[in-house]
């Protein structure tokens, strides 16, 4: 019969209104430095990923096309769209002096219509030159990519085996890749004979608005990788003096934007975070020092049966530690369940890549704060613990009877 | 156990003046004696029992307790310094309470005192029983003492309330339960501050009748009381004013 080895259990299981209270504070708490934690890591995992896809260091497009604008909204936004110039661009790219390697890509949209599974952007690579998509791809699936044959972004609602139409012709789809947390995830990625056969069905079906177009003869994009030490918008400068009809932008530049909302909502999250881990701290004062005067009857009964000072530190100090892990784990738990359910939400809002740290990364986060709010709880109670567990007995009762 | 109070006096600081809650004052709490102090509120009656239960330290003086046997091997190890062994073969031990450390103290207070606070005193997320096992469990819990709150609470009449919350109890009925409470641990030596106060005359008679019977098994029993009435059950009677202790008979 441990009774007051229990009681810091029994006063918290016992009086749940008041253990409510302090457990949602401290959830509160807890939510706030690991959800934000988790948004800000998300966001960067995020832009690291984008950076790896995007893989190139300048993109080359057709000049009356690409108007930065649409490119953006197809590589960034996740908007579908197709664009094409002749394919003589991507040799004239490629001897422009200051070019290590160049692939060329061509875009295709599929539609929401009867012919196409779904409404999904197709990217066509050429798996002889390509250095963006191919090690991704060799990554998530194993295998070479046969004619017909897809792979499609984590996010389409596709498995491997399944089958896939777009403008009437079935692709098999040969696997998944991982998450990006990017519009890529919602891209459909095929080689370049597939690709063309697909814009042959869309030009047969009408519902290509480049009906002119030669789908042997046609790319939408020449990815560029810069020899080392060359300085791109310079060189981004020489392919569109040498190449005539075509835009070349440096994709630093198109990340540039989306780098500073990040950096921007980064500081936001982090001065809210600290904000309210002030507040948190300040109310947690408050109500353990209300806590503590409420009970110091209790505590001087305690010590007049024999409970030392040490004992009864413990014995308090435990309670809030009850108190504060619990309502850790809770606020932890809610903002996974956030973050997981409302990733998507939160990057349409955003209009930033987002993609969730690893393992390690996340159980690191959820210490950090379950240790954050440990802490403030230890620290916001420690001095008034210190005063009840410290004075005389006798005051004490008198004071308070 | 005999407890002897040797020249203790409390003295307080207020407004920029020393203050003698109690002068210097000798009283000893002898097995199967029940003394009563009375006197005005704010006479110093309070701060002579805590002095004597160790809930507060002395201004001067001493508090010793001549401890015929000692509960367990450890005893002696626990109370440490403080403890000194009185010549000739069992002749027993000699504690100055305020010698010991907050450990030993507190852990002489478990083993030997049993202290009925004034006002109510429970701790609201324990129930009735469970109230009155607690000093049986801050150190090393036994299996008995369940039987043994049983009993107490029978006989404070009240072993229908185990069950129930401190919330749930009326003045008197928490009077008894801290009085089962102080007496859990079987102490040798039972304080008892205003344990009548708010008590019509049939709770109140009760108690004192209670407090009177734990004196007859041989335990000393200090209470502090302005109530007239308990004089009738004391084998002494001290009066207490401005500090002051007098012995009435």
């Amino acid at each position: 019969m441990q009774i007051f080895r229990k009681l810091p259990l029994l006063n918290i299981l016992r009086k749940p209104v008041r253990s409510a209270i302090l457990l949602c504070l401290t959830a509160v708490l807890s939510f706030t430095v690991f959800g934000g934690a988790l948004m800000v890591s998300s966001l960067r995992s995020g832009m690291t990923s984008l950076k790896e896809r995007l893989g190139a260091d300048i993109m080359v497009i057709p000049e009356e096309a690409a108007e930065k604008k649409n490119l953006e909204e197809i590589v960034l936004q996740g908007q579908t769209g197709y664009f094409y110039m002749e394919d003589t661009v991507t040799k004239a790219v490629a001897d422009v002096e200051g070019t290590k390697q160049v692939s060329d890509q061509i875009f295709l949209a599929s539609l929401a219509a009867s012919c196409c599974s779904a409404k999904v952007q197709l990217i066509g690579f050429d798996p002889e030159t390509d250095f963006t998509v191919l090690p991704w791809i060799r990554r998530s699936c194993s295998g070479q990519l046969k004619k017909m044959e897809v792979v499609v972004g984590h996010d389409i609602v596709s498995d491997e085996g399944d089958t896939l139409t777009f403008y009437g012709t079935d692709c098999i789809v040969a696997g998944k890749l991982t998450r990006t947390g990017t519009s890529y995830d919602h891209c459909v990625f095929a080689g370049a004979d597939t690709i063309r056969e697909l814009t042959m069905s869309s030009i047969g079906k009408n519902l290509n608005q480049f009906k002119e177009v030669d789908p042997n003869h046609v790319v939408s994009c020449v990815l560029v990788q810069a020899e080392e030490g060359i300085e791109i918008d310079a060189l981004a400068e020489r392919i569109q003096a040498s190449v005539p009809g075509v835009c070349a932008v440096p994709t630093s530049g198109m990340i540039a934007g989306i780098s500073g909302n990040l950096l921007g909502i980064s500081h936001i999250v982090r001065i809210m975070t600290a904000v309210i881990l002030i507040l948190a701290f300040l109310i947690m004062m408050i109500v353990f020092t209300m806590l503590i005067n409420e009970r110091k009857r209790e505590y001087a009964l305690l010590r007049v049966v024999g409970v030392s000072r040490v004992s009864l530190r413990r014995s308090v100090m435990s309670e809030i530690l009850l108190i504060c892990l619990a309502g850790a784990a809770a606020g932890i738990c809610a903002a996974l369940l956030v973050e997981i359910l409302f990733a998507g939400a939160l990057q349409g809002t955003l209009d930033m890549p987002m993609l969730m740290p690893g393992a390690g990364s996340v159980i690191s986060y959820m210490l950090s704060a379950a240790l954050t709010v440990v802490a403030a709880g230890i620290l916001s109670s420690f001095w008034n613990v210190n005063r009840v567990s410290s004075g005389e007995i006798g005051l004490a009762l008198r004071q308070e009877r | 156990m005999l407890l002897r109070a040797e020249k203790i006096s409390k003295s307080y600081p207020r407004g920029g003046r020393e203050f003698y809650a109690l002068q210097e004052t000798d009283l000893v709490l002898e097995p199967g004696k029940l003394i009563t102090v009375s006197g005005r509120s704010g006479s110093g009656k309070t701060t002579l029992l805590n002095l004597m239960a160790g809930l507060a330290k002395p201004s001067s003086g001493s508090v010793l307790a001549v401890i015929p046997t000692l509960h367990g091997e450890a005893a002696a190890e626990t109370f440490g310094a403080a403890l000194e062994a009185l010549p000739g073969q069992d002749a027993g031990y000699r504690a100055d309470l305020y010698r010991m450390d907050d450990r030993a103290l507190s852990r002489f207070r478990n083993e030997y005192y049993g202290i009925i606070p004034q006002g109510e005193s429970a701790v609201a997320a324990l129930s009735v029983m469970e109230n009155v096992m607690l000093p049986a469990t801050v150190y090393a819990g036994d299996e008995t003492v369940k039987d043994r709150a049983a009993k107490l609470l029978e006989r404070m009449g009240i072993r229908n309330l185990g069950n129930a919350f401190p919330k749930e109890l009326s003045g008197g009925e928490l009077r008894r339960m801290a009085i089962a409470r102080a007496m859990i641990r079987d102490p040798q030596i039972l304080f008892a501050d205003e344990p009548t106060s708010d008590l019509d005359d049939d709770n109140r008679d009760a108690v004192l009748s209670m407090l009177r019977e734990i004196a007859d098994q041989g335990k000393a029993v200090m209470v502090v009381t302005h109530e007239r009435e308990a004089a009738q059950y004391a084998d002494l009677r001290y009066r207490m004013d401005a500090g002051v202790l007098e012995k009435v008979t």
